[in-house]
């Protein structure tokens, strides 16, 4: 039995297992998304001691490992508070929370990184603040946000596996299941690798085009 | 004609401009000089009105038009300004550098506008490249012509030879004098007392934040700052060695 008979054979286990990992990176990556850019101009409007108190749990949210975050959400939290969650929501939770400090730093460097001077070229040359932000500012920054965007994606799809160890029937815990059942580990792994792989590189190889398309040489000679 | 009355500007605790008052009539090609640090980058900024004083005020008369930085009214297009770099936007190309502002202001002749200023600073065998794609004095053609594409009435330029050879600095130099004659005040900031001593009609000594010395030709002749004393002399010694 190689690793394609065994897809094919419990495919749509495996299928139910991508549709709730890409549950869980989608709404994770929408949702991360949305509030970390809303989290960013927050800071922006309202600075001072926002940006440092985001900063400073933004900081400590990427320090911490997302194994150990899962886990205080899926245990701790859930006693202190004396609710039970299900596993879903807890690693979508956690998920989130990871991804939305995340994109916040990638949008927060962006936004540091851009030359003011772009913008005041745009001004002296009579452009309207809508047509600074439309044509300038907003492609500008997608070109340097979108590669690590991406990457972050990416790292949010290989980060879901952890939430096979709280028990959401994700691919990797159905992965673990089937080979519980058939025991062909290196068939049932290689499997899992080339499901990854597909997923995974693909979002690498898509933010490594991002990168040298838009990561241009910005320098003039 | 610009006004600037006590006007004074700092950038947190450092002060960069003290109590600046004088007149600079428009017309011809007006230069900046004065040493590094002296103010003469700020107070270009604060003659485009990208920046306000902190105190004082500055006016600027354009035909029956009148600026006052303490009401906030912007004078972009008419006066523009040229930075001494990233003076272009790198996701564009240089046509795109020059058509955007020409689109975003509904002028309806824009080709026959770019392809006027493509022949005029000729840039033709490059329009189409990016801007890192150029050389620097290039792209300081191609900043140049997106300012002349506008029509403005005033154009200030800082540091307008940074980073450019000799034969650049004689083909913009050229432009700037074609620009002069076509009608558009020049306000240029140099460090080339050559450039001034060629093609300033007026000139401007700004020295420790404030101006030192205003004038025509006549003040190259009888220096009356330190500044200028100095580089007079250094450009004597230079040309009787030589």
């Amino acid at each position: 039995m190689n690793a394609f008979d065994v897809l094919w054979q419990y495919r749509q286990a495996f299928f139910d297992g991508l549709v709730v990992t890409c549950e869980l990176v989608i709404l994770t990556a929408v949702g991360g998304s949305i509030a970390g850019i809303a989290l960013e101009w927050a800071c922006t409007q309202f600075g001072g001691h926002l940006r440092r108190g985001v900063d400073a749990v933004a900081f400590c949210v990427s320090a911490i490992p997302a194994l150990v975050i899962l886990f205080w959400f899926h245990y701790p939290a859930q006693a202190m508070v004396g609710v039970v969650v299900p596993p879903f929501w807890t690693a979508l939770t956690t998920l989130l929370i990871i991804n939305v400090f995340a994109v916040y730093r990638i949008v927060a460097d962006a936004v540091q990184d851009f030359p003011k001077q772009y913008v005041a070229i745009g001004m002296v040359c009579g452009l309207k603040r809508t047509h600074i932000i439309r044509y300038i500012q907003l492609p500008l920054l997608l070109r340097s946000a979108l590669p690590r965007w991406v990457d972050q994606q990416v790292v949010i799809l290989q980060t879901s596996v952890f939430a096979s160890l709280i028990g959401v029937e994700e691919t990797f815990r159905v992965a673990q299941r089937i080979n519980s059942v058939v025991y062909h580990p290196v068939v049932i792994y290689t499997s899992m690798a080339l499901i990854f792989l597909a997923t995974a590189g693909g979002g690498m190889y898509c933010a490594q085009i991002l990168r040298s398309k838009f990561h241009r040489d910005l320098s003039e000679r | 004609m610009y006004t600037l009355e006590h006007v004074m500007k700092s950038y947190g605790a450092n002060v960069v401009l003290k109590d600046v008052n004088c007149r600079i009539p428009l017309g011809g090609l007006v230069t900046i000089m004065g040493p590094s640090g002296a103010g003469k980058s700020t107070l270009l900024r604060l003659l485009s009105f990208l920046e306000t004083p902190d105190f004082g005020y500055l006016h600027l008369q354009l035909d029956a038009h009148h600026f006052d930085s303490r009401k906030g009214e912007k004078p972009w297009p008419k006066v523009t300004l040229v930075f001494q770099r990233q003076f272009l936007w790198p996701h564009l190309t240089l046509r795109d550098n020059i058509a955007l502002p020409l689109k975003t202001a509904g002028l309806s002749n824009i080709c026959s506008r770019i392809e006027d200023v493509t022949n005029l600073f000729d840039m033709s065998s490059f329009i189409d490249r990016y801007p890192n794609e150029v050389s620097a004095g290039q792209a300081q053609r191609v900043a140049l012509a997106r300012a002349f594409a506008l029509e403005p009435q005033v154009i200030l330029l800082d540091e307008a030879h940074f980073g450019l050879d000799l034969e650049q600095q004689k083909t913009l130099n050229d432009h700037l004098i074609a620009l002069r004659d076509s009608g558009v005040a020049l306000i240029v900031v140099t460090h080339s007392l050559d450039f001034a001593r060629k093609f300033a009609d007026r000139i401007v000594v700004v020295e420790n934040g404030s101006i030192a010395e205003l004038g025509g030709q006549v003040i190259l002749k009888n220096p009356a700052s330190a500044y200028l004393r100095r580089a007079v002399g250094l450009s004597e010694v230079g040309s009787k060695g030589c």
